[in-house]
């Protein structure tokens, strides 16, 4: 039915997704790169700045090296927009920020909630940067959802600010949206272990994929960051769904839009190790699992209990299976 | 010295025509253990499935779920002892179990299947749990898993059993056999309910009934290859189906996060 249908189309475009992802990786200059790195250094009259992240510099002066680096050529056909969920995390959300000041963003939405550190003063003024602060803790994925709400791009790029990556890494997943998938995930398979090593939330994660009938998501997943989505998408979803992010991402797939997972950025080694998220059973895990619990029945509500999986009765399936 | 002995043939030496000697099973007036069997076209398996069924506890029944055979399946059970539950039409695997744990007298039940001849000594272990206070002795057996492409149906043996808060079960699942139930386990999720093994799964471990792998016993190797049909088995739909049936009983049971907290998320925050 529509499933094999869109199973086609989205091999199709994922394959693409990646090809360009790839394509347009060796057109962007990593800001790592020693050349970058020189001419940063001549600009600053040979300062101090053999970090690869430098938190002083302003989002402005990011996009001038971008288009400098060569990022302008990172033309997307619609308009984007960021979303950045920050809670206490002054020493990294800069740095998130500078590297989002390269790519062609229209709007870097900052959701700041239950910061004490400080983190609104290192949040600067930019033209494209809007501050949402919130004096409490808003909870796992609350500010993802309010950040969306609030932007108006037709593509929208999810980043945590406590996860600086490179403006390169970011940007094949702004290109896949804009070459018409509707969520673009972080392809996380090449860093997993084998399925016995593997924990119950990426089990669970592979499990919903599964049976929305995606086994080739593998354990990819909104509940990770980067990832982006379409206008369309959001729309499908509703901005409520995406307080639980596994749950848009099921309603998304029953709905039959383009999910694929076009580029590998290895968040896994760079989490911040907080009490909560550590070990088996832990709040976090538990929290996610319940997150899978309810995107699924989501799911249900849609397509019934069994989601469509059987097609013969027992009886039938027995007579079939029984060839002596 | 070497003695030799020479190989004395007969050449002509008639076969001697011995009445073959077919052990039958006792069922005992009053059984402990019910042993419960469905069968559909197992003339060949059947025999030696009955014949180690029989030695797995001296106060036992063995019920054959006789469904949808050609081959004669019934008269073999019949002809060896066991008491026979007949349907002319196919029940599947799992509707078998239901109907002869409906008639089953025992205190433990156990299931086996007639295509695949598991030795009483590795029976045993899920009697003796069951004896000794486990209302359900699943087979350890978790399927293989050290790989990336792990087979679906495992891999939501494993999720249900990790979201019914027992990651310590891993894959095991009332679906594989053997596994052995408990009289106050039964009638704790009903007969119907083992219709689909995943549901009076986590029917049983919600409602407190103690779950546990009581021995493994690594029945892939055993199971016969089925067709094939198309390139999807048949079996795994039904299974995957079974499991998310039994997710959508966890939901009504535990509300729609499956008894997992929030952790404080402020929902009413965004519109």
């Amino acid at each position: 039915m529509y499933r094999t249908r869109l199973k086609q189309t989205q091999r199709a475009s994922r394959g693409q997704g990646r090809e360009q992802g790839l394509k347009q990786r060796s057109l962007i200059k990593s800001p790592y790169s020693k050349k970058a790195e020189e001419k940063r250094e001549q600009e600053k009259g040979g300062e101090s700045l053999r970090l690869p992240f430098s938190g002083h510099r302003s989002i402005a002066e990011a996009a001038a090296e971008a288009s400098a680096d060569g990022y302008a050529r990172l033309a997307l056909q619609g308009s984007a927009s960021a979303v950045v969920t920050a809670s206490n995390e002054a020493a990294t959300l800069p740095k998130v920020l500078f590297e989002l000041g390269k790519l062609p963003l229209r709007e870097i939405i900052v959701v700041l909630n239950g910061c004490t550190d400080g983190s609104f003063e290192t949040v600067q003024r930019d033209p494209r940067v809007i501050r949402l602060s919130f004096p409490m803790r808003l909870g796992h994925d609350v500010g993802r959802a309010i950040g969306a709400a609030v932007a108006t791009g037709d593509i929208i790029l999810f980043m945590d600010g406590d996860l600086p990556l490179p403006a390169e890494e970011l940007a094949p997943f702004l290109l896949a949206v804009d070459r018409g998938a509707d969520v673009a995930l972080n392809d996380i398979s090449p860093f997993l272990p084998p399925f016995s090593r593997q924990d119950d939330v990426t089990r669970s994660k592979s499990y919903l994929n599964l049976s929305l009938g995606r086994p080739d998501l593998k354990a990819n997943s909104m509940t990770a960051v980067p990832h982006a989505i379409s206008r369309r998408a959001l729309a499908a979803t509703g901005t409520s769904a995406l307080v639980v992010p596994p749950k848009a991402q099921a309603i998304a797939m029953v709905h039959g839009l383009n999910v694929c997972a076009p580029h590998s950025v290895n968040v896994l080694r760079g989490n911040r190790i907080r009490s909560g998220n550590t070990g088996a059973g832990n709040p976090v895990a538990r929290l996610i699992i319940g997150d899978h619990i309810e995107a699924l029945g989501e799911a249900m509500k849609i397509m019934g209990a069994r989601l469509g999986t059987t097609r013969l009765s027992r009886s039938e399936l027995a007579k079939a299976r029984n060839v002596p | 010295m070497i003695r030799k002995r020479k190989n004395h043939v007969r050449p002509y030496r008639k076969k001697i025509a011995r009445k073959k000697i077919v052990k039958r099973l006792t069922n005992h007036p009053d059984p402990l253990v019910s042993i419960i069997i469905p069968a559909m076209n197992e003339k060949t398996t059947l025999p030696a499935v009955l014949r180690e069924a029989g030695r797995v506890h001296p106060r036992s029944e063995t019920i054959v779920v006789a469904n949808g055979s050609t081959d004669g399946t019934p008269k073999i059970a019949a002809k060896r002892g066991a008491k026979v539950i007949h349907s002319a039409d196919p029940l599947g695997h799992d509707v078998g179990r239901s109907l002869g744990a409906q008639a089953a007298k025992g205190r433990v039940l156990l299931f086996i299947d007639a295509d695949m001849v598991i030795p009483a000594k590795e029976l045993r272990p899920f009697v003796e749990a069951v004896l000794t206070g486990t209302d359900v002795a699943l087979n350890g057996y978790s399927g293989p898993v050290d790989r990336w492409d792990t087979h679906p149906v495992v891999v939501a043996k494993h999720v249900l059993n990790a979201w019914l808060a027992r990651p310590d079960l891993q894959g095991a699942s009332m679906t594989a056999v053997p596994h052995a139930l408990s009289r106050r386990a039964l009638d704790e999720v009903g007969p119907a309910a083992l219709e689909v093994p995943p549901l009076a799964q986590a029917m049983a471990v919600v409602r407190g009934m103690k779950v546990r792998t009581a021995h493994t016993v690594s029945v892939g190797k055993l199971n016969p290859l089925r067709q094939k049909k198309g390139r999807t088995d048949l079996l795994a739909s039904l299974v995957a189906g079974d499991h998310l049936q039994a997710v959508h009983w966890l939901i009504r049971e535990r509300g729609p996060r499956g008894g997992y907290e929030d952790l404080g998320r402020l929902r009413d925050k965004v519109r």
